[in-house]
């Protein structure tokens, strides 16, 4: 088991009252949360729950037991609001009850999904007959309610789940009066991919194609997670040389997105140079991406033991491309930040405020434009980050969306200097390791930081070293209910920048 | 040769999308459409026909195609040099005003007629803007009456005479306003962006989402025009009428070309306001007319410098 994940078990009734101690007497954030159904050895599911100390590379891992004669357990959301969705996740995927959750409505699944059925669970089955009732919407259907906003001149605006770009679905439910806006609730998990069940029945090297897919704009970041967690249990070391690729490419990644998602805000403010400014630049890297690696959106590197390719063979063409971008990336902020109608409207819209961004545990881009230094590189070094990354101090206080522009615009800056330091670096050994043996009955964390947040992997093998469980948190999941409370008291007309500025994933969220 | 203004101002109308979106192109480094495309576009939705929602009553069927006559018969108002329009009289850039509003109306109740949510959104919006900047046309037309003793669009232009300092600053700020109008009353950037896909954010664009067809081949034909309504004013406002035919025509022309790349190089470089500054934004055009109408007073020395 890796060093720096402290396992604990606590008793059911005390769990709530442990973690709320371990957020306040240690600053811990709320990172992860889950269930196991280990009904077949432990005979009982568990519940963890996975905190990062602030300062200290530990994370703390409380759980308790869960038996079948009693499947409710007391909620932590009342004193931990990031916890809300993980158990409202919790309780559709295995049907264990949070008791006294402010929010019981059903998160994942949509009317239609039969009441009772929980797929996590390891004898869940699902029938023809079921699937045929279901498609047809017949079965115990459970209704979702829209809290509605109630008052003279407040009217409702649906917005989506089919929406007028090329992006997945989401379903946003705006309550106005006038341009204001008074409340915002959005409806996710239109296109739940069921991954985590689709983990279980491969090995956990097939394993890494399926983390590539999560997220199209994270892939490489998932794999990362993905193969981390599983070396970790398996108690693998990859080279020093591998390492180095797989930091480089998460630069890449990082690069390739926050350039993509400054020049997108333009979209958003109608400011069509910035716009196609960007989406050139960001095609200049995807374009290095395939010439690394035959795949503009790095799939197919990372494996367990290692990488696949040693993408320091084309070292001037990647010095000569991040050159020319770094000098056309300039040109950009240069056009964005001189421009008087562009930035006015980025102030002062859509402000999530630190605290808030706090209590819900939010992560990435969005935490640091509101004044969080959350940064999974530097406050739980791996790869080759304790070497390389510098420490930033560069959150912002703001929360609005002209912060999170600054924030992408200064990681991208450190991006480009850590891509430089790795490809002058020396970096010995070989692509890979062997890595064929997965130990029984282990499990372990894997973490990278997403150019949107921090994404985690928690994977545990069963007796015959095949997955039992892969959980995966991707930022998105995190971040989603944070937009909510930055949209309101904007207008109507702002919130596509407001949402694009969190640039959340869908695709990341509807696992 | 009364129909001159027309015929020319119809002719560039139809090219008038085309550049704008060229130009916008070539400026943010994309090869972009060809010129013709929005006409390409217009034939085909021409052949097609038009789809009704059943919730719709008459009103929808007939706003697009009163729309476009509207616009057509202002265009019969347009000038060129010593030539009338087709029609011409007295006052009639209030007519000529009135009949654009009744345009604007049909497609507002059209819109709202559809029941969407959306589209009720968009017309509101559409309305509140029309309304704010309707003093700034007025002001400007009244100051340049005031500076003729003029008042069809005609003698107007015929009658404007560029002597003095103030009056070149009266014709600089004229062309100013007539630019950033046409911009507020095509609802182009900054007021609105007509390449935004996103429905929240759209004002004419999202009224007219559940046109379709042969209807929405006239909404898309009217841009031009009323783009070539306002080109057309301005370079009317800038030749003299004593010279040579060959040399208005071609002026008429580039006038208007420049006009529609400015507008172009506008909307390449300039984000759009935020929407509860819009209104601040359309009155400090009427602010700006109101300078003009101030000069225009101390020209003809009406109250000052007796």
């Amino acid at each position: 088991m890796p060093e720096n994940e402290e396992y604990k078990e606590v008793g059911k009734s005390e769990f709530r009252s442990y973690c709320i101690a371990l957020c306040l007497s240690k600053k811990a954030v709320l990172r992860l949360m889950f269930a196991t159904d280990e009904r077949e050895t432990d005979n009982c599911f568990k519940i963890y729950a996975v905190f990062s100390e602030q300062g200290t590379d530990i994370f703390h891992i409380p759980f308790f037991k869960l038996r079948e004669d009693d499947l409710t357990f007391r909620s932590i959301t009342d004193g931990i609001p990031a916890a809300h969705w993980y158990e409202r996740e919790i309780m559709d995927m295995f049907g264990l009850v949070p008791k006294y959750h402010p929010d019981p409505r059903r998160l994942v699944f949509h009317d239609s999904f039969p009441a009772d059925s929980h797929p996590l669970r390891k004898d869940w089955e699902i029938s023809e007959k079921d699937l045929k009732e279901w498609g047809e919407g017949m079965v115990r259907k459970v209704p979702y309610d829209f809290l509605e906003v109630e008052g003279e001149g407040v009217y409702e605006i649906p917005v989506g789940p089919v929406h007028a770009g090329i992006i997945e679905p989401g379903h946003f439910r705006i309550s106005a009066v006038g341009e204001t806006i008074l409340y915002l609730e959005t409806r996710m998990f239109y296109t739940h991919k069921g991954i985590e069940k689709h983990f279980e029945g491969m090995s956990f090297h097939e394993g890494v194609k399926l983390a590539e897919r999560v997220s199209g704009t994270s892939t490489f970041s998932h794999s990362t997670a993905y193969c981390m967690a599983v070396e970790r249990m398996a108690g693998i070391t990859i080279t020093e040389k591998a390492k180095a690729i797989r930091t480089f490419l998460l630069e890449l990644e990082r690069l390739y997105n926050h350039i993509g998602d400054i020049g997108f805000l333009c979209a958003g403010t109608g400011l069509t140079v910035g716009n196609a400014t960007g989406s050139k630049i960001k095609e200049r890297l995807l374009r290095l991406n395939d010439r690394l690696t035959k795949s503009r959106f790095l799939r197919g590197i990372n494996t367990i033991g290692g990488v696949t390719k040693d993408i320091f063979l084309h070292a001037d063409d990647i010095s000569l491309t991040i050159d020319t971008v770094a000098k056309e990336y300039k040109g950009l902020m240069k056009l964005l930040l001189g421009s008087v109608s562009h930035i006015e409207r980025l102030e002062n819209a859509g402000i999530l405020s630190k605290n808030r961004a706090l209590k819900l545990g939010v992560t990435g881009i969005a935490a640091k434009a509101s004044g969080i230094d959350d940064d999974i590189r530097s406050s739980h070094p791996h790869l080759i980050y304790n070497k390389i990354f510098e420490p930033a101090t560069f959150t912002r206080q703001e929360g609005d969306v002209f912060a999170r522009m600054m924030a992408r615009a200064e990681e991208t800056k450190c991006s480009m200097h850590m891509i430089k330091t790795i490809i002058e670096g020396q970096h010995e050994g070989d692509l890979q390791v062997k890595a064929d043996d997965i130990p029984p009955n282990s499990h372990a964390l894997g973490y990278t930081e997403t150019p949107r947040g921090s994404v985690f992997y928690w994977v545990k093998s069963d007796g015959e070293g095949r997955p039992l469980r892969v959980k995966l948190r991707s930022p998105s999941f995190c971040n989603w209910p944070s937009v909510p409370f930055a949209i309101q008291g904007n207008i109507v007309p702002d919130l596509p920048l407001c949402n694009k500025s969190f640039n959340l994933s869908y695709s990341g969220c509807n696992m | 040769m009364n129909g001159l203004g027309f015929l020319l101002s119809i002719v560039s109308s139809l090219l008038f999308p085309g550049i704008i979106a060229v130009t916008k192109a070539k400026l943010s480094g994309r090869k972009g459409p060809g010129i013709f495309q929005p006409l390409f576009d217009a034939a085909r939705l021409f052949r097609k026909g038009s789809i009704y929602s059943v919730t719709t009553s008459i009103i929808f069927q007939i706003a697009p195609v009163i729309y476009f006559a509207s616009i057509v018969v202002a265009l019969l108002f347009m000038p060129f040099g010593q030539y009338k329009g087709f029609l011409s009289f007295e006052v009639d850039f209030v007519f000529f005003s009135y009949l654009l509003a009744v345009g604007k109306f049909v497609m507002i109740i059209g819109a709202m007629d559809t029941g969407s949510g959306f589209e009720g959104m968009g017309a509101n919006r559409e309305a509140l803007y029309s309304m704010l900047v309707e003093p700034a046309f007025f002001i400007l037309m009244g100051s340049l009456a005031l500076l003729t003793n003029h008042t069809s669009f005609y003698s107007l232009f015929v009658h404007i005479h560029f002597d003095s300092v103030l009056s070149y600053l009266i014709a600089l700020l004229a062309i100013y306003l007539f630019v950033q109008i046409a911009m507020v009353e095509n609802s182009r950037i900054p007021i609105d962006d007509p390449k935004t896909h996103l429905e929240l954010t759209m004002i004419h664009e999202v009224m007219v989402l559940d046109n379709s067809g042969f209807d929405m081949c006239l909404i898309h034909l009217a841009t031009g025009l009323k783009f070539a309504l306002y080109g057309g004013l301005i370079a009317n406002f800038i030749f003299p009428d004593t010279w040579p035919l060959y040399t208005q025509i071609a002026v008429f022309l580039m006038v208007n070309l420049l006009f529609v790349i400015a507008v172009g190089f506008l909307e390449a470089f300039r984000a759009r306001n935020k929407l509860e500054k819009n209104p601040k934004w359309i009155l400090t055009l009427s602010s700006i007319s109101m300078v003009v109408f101030l000069s225009v007073l101390v020209i003809v020395h009406k109250y000052f410098l007796e």
